[in-house]
């Protein structure tokens, strides 16, 4: 059933959104490949958070097609393959009673299927991956109680507890002070390396990103880039943020 | 079965006291508890409308708890339709669909040729009334619930916490949502000769509110809700049998009493104890 071969993970072709009269996405191409760290960046507004809810079936584009693992995403029915952290872990309600165990076992679900409950051995992967960032000492906390970084942690450990082979964050740094930032990226590159997760990276703070990501894709209603972190220049962005912009330790992996 | 009426009233309030505050708890996490409320209005309007039409045609086999069943299924998916319709709006849905409800319960039951005594078992409840085709009904639709309760429960907890992330995992958005819909309409006509229409609001969001004063995991959530409910209707039970009075009021009081110790007690707990963090 599970394709080892695919080596698209992502294709999406020729998107176009409207809200109203007004121009979201325009013509987008954009592809994942297997084994990639790809940032996507764009300033507020940019359509970003949109074309990953198409990309998820959330929103139904006005045109172009969108296939996952190589099938046309109607068809796709293996969602235990994607993990993903949304825009706002406030998109939940946070006051609802719920261990950190509990949220991550929610992961486990598309997994286990209908009429069956977790045995042994989903408690013993949720276990490790509240190991892997760093919260299983957490596990019996109210998931209300945490700050925000380790509330995302949780919600990555929930998106990574079925083993999917791609990781889709949207904004996960939201809210989210510098130092814990940085352990973030770093948790997230050494996925990417030791496990051969393949990441996909929705974000507007370009500084600290282009760091640890192999592939850069620029958007700002249509894609200004797509290519490999090295390509990726100051220019990309200016054309894309307007000539005012700040760029803050913008450095690639290497020179500093 | 041979049973007294007293027997099969308190069957049906455990049954009830155990499957309302279930239904509760992922209602109030879902902040649509307030939907309980307009549903059992509509399911007055079916029941009335079940009343008028067994009493105009009495050779047609209605029975008006599943013409009310049938009237709050229907407007539990009509509320679903007008909350797109209604998208920034969405807590119009409830009242247009109480309000309408109420109306047409009124000209239906102004037709029907039905006593004042009927009516008032329906809307406070009367477990004295319980007769063997409606335990028939609890216990059927009991059944069915607790079943789709087991067999859907990851989906509901998942769909009540995350609608986007329960999405992205492969949930069938529509079915759960029917699903509940369903389930709400289920336990409010299966409530409606106990507590009544106007009280069952109550025995669902009661001892939920209640439980989650107290509830620090899901589970733990759903273990207390039910605990309080059937507490209640225990003790509304027996004070109403004691005290003669109506029982579904009485099982509601006591909801409502237990409530206000949760939210007493949590404060004397806090004084009383250093701080701790688990």
């Amino acid at each position: 059933m599970v394709d080892d071969r695919i080596n698209t993970m992502i294709n999406m072709n020729n998107i176009v959104f409207q809200r109203g009269h007004q121009t979201i996405l325009s013509h987008v191409d954009l592809s994942v490949k297997k084994g990639e760290f790809l940032g996507l960046v764009g300033p507020n507004g940019s359509g970003k958070s949109t074309l990953i809810q198409i990309m998820l079936g959330l929103l139904e584009p006005d045109g172009g097609t969108v296939s996952l693992f190589e099938q046309p995403l109607e068809k796709f029915k293996h969602w235990e393959r994607i993990g993903y952290v949304s825009q706002k872990a406030a998109s939940v309600n946070l006051g609802f009673p719920a261990t950190v165990y509990e949220v991550v076992s929610m992961g486990m679900f598309s997994k286990v299927g209908l009429f069956r409950f977790l045995n042994r051995h989903h408690k013993k992967k949720i276990d490790e991956t509240l190991e892997q960032v760093g919260m299983l000492e957490y596990k019996h906390r109210n998931i209300g109680e945490l700050s925000g970084g380790q509330q995302q942690r949780v919600f990555i450990a929930r998106a990574l507890v079925s083993e999917p082979e791609i990781l889709i964050l949207d904004e996960p740094t939201v809210g989210v002070d510098a130092a814990t930032v940085q352990h973030f990226y770093q948790l997230l590159s050494r996925l990417n390396r030791e496990q051969e997760l393949t990441l996909l990276l929705v974000t507007h703070d370009v500084g600290v990103m282009t760091k640890y990501v192999s592939h850069v894709a620029c958007l700002q209603q249509t894609l200004h880039f797509h290519g490999s972190a090295e390509d990726f220049e100051e220019s990309d962005l200016t054309s894309m943020y307007g000539e005012n912009i700040e760029i803050l330790s913008h450095q690639h992996g290497g020179h500093s | 079965m041979d049973l007294t009426f007293l027997e099969r009233g308190i069957i049906a309030a455990l049954c009830i006291g155990m499957i309302a505050p279930l239904l509760g708890t992922l209602l109030a996490v879902r902040r649509s508890s307030i939907i309980a409320d307009s549903l059992s209005h509509v399911t007055l309007t079916g029941l009335s409308a079940g009343v008028l039409i067994g009493g105009t045609f009495e050779f047609l086999p209605v029975h008006p708890l599943y013409t009310g069943f049938a009237f709050s299924l229907a407007g539990s998916l009509f509320i679903e339709k007008l909350r797109q319709e209604y998208a920034s709006f969405q807590e119009l849905a409830a009242p247009i669909i109480l309000s309408a409800g109420i109306g047409l319960s009124a000209v239906f039951m102004s037709l029907a040729p039905s006593g004042q005594n009927e009516w008032y078992d329906y809307l406070f409840g009367s477990i004295v009334s319980v007769g063997e085709g409606d335990l028939l009904f609890i216990l059927v639709t009991f059944l069915v619930s607790v079943v789709l309760f087991i067999v859907f429960f990851k989906e509901l907890v998942f769909v009540s916490f995350d609608q986007e992330g329960a999405a992205v995992s492969g949930i069938h958005m529509k079915t759960i949502n029917f699903l509940f819909s369903f389930l709400t309409a289920l336990v409010i006509s299966m409530s409606m000769k106990v507590v009544g229409i106007l009280l069952v609001g109550a025995l669902i969001a009661l001892p939920a509110s209640a439980a989650l004063q107290l509830a620090k995991s899901f589970r733990a959530l759903v273990l207390w809700s039910i605990i309080i409910g059937e507490a209640a209707v225990i003790s509304g039970v027996i004070g109403s049998y004691h005290l003669s009075l109506a029982t579904g009021g009485s099982i509601v009081v006591s909801a409502a009493l237990i409530l206000g110790a949760v939210l007493l007690w949590k404060p004397l707990v806090r004084i009383f104890s250093r701080r701790n963090p688990l």
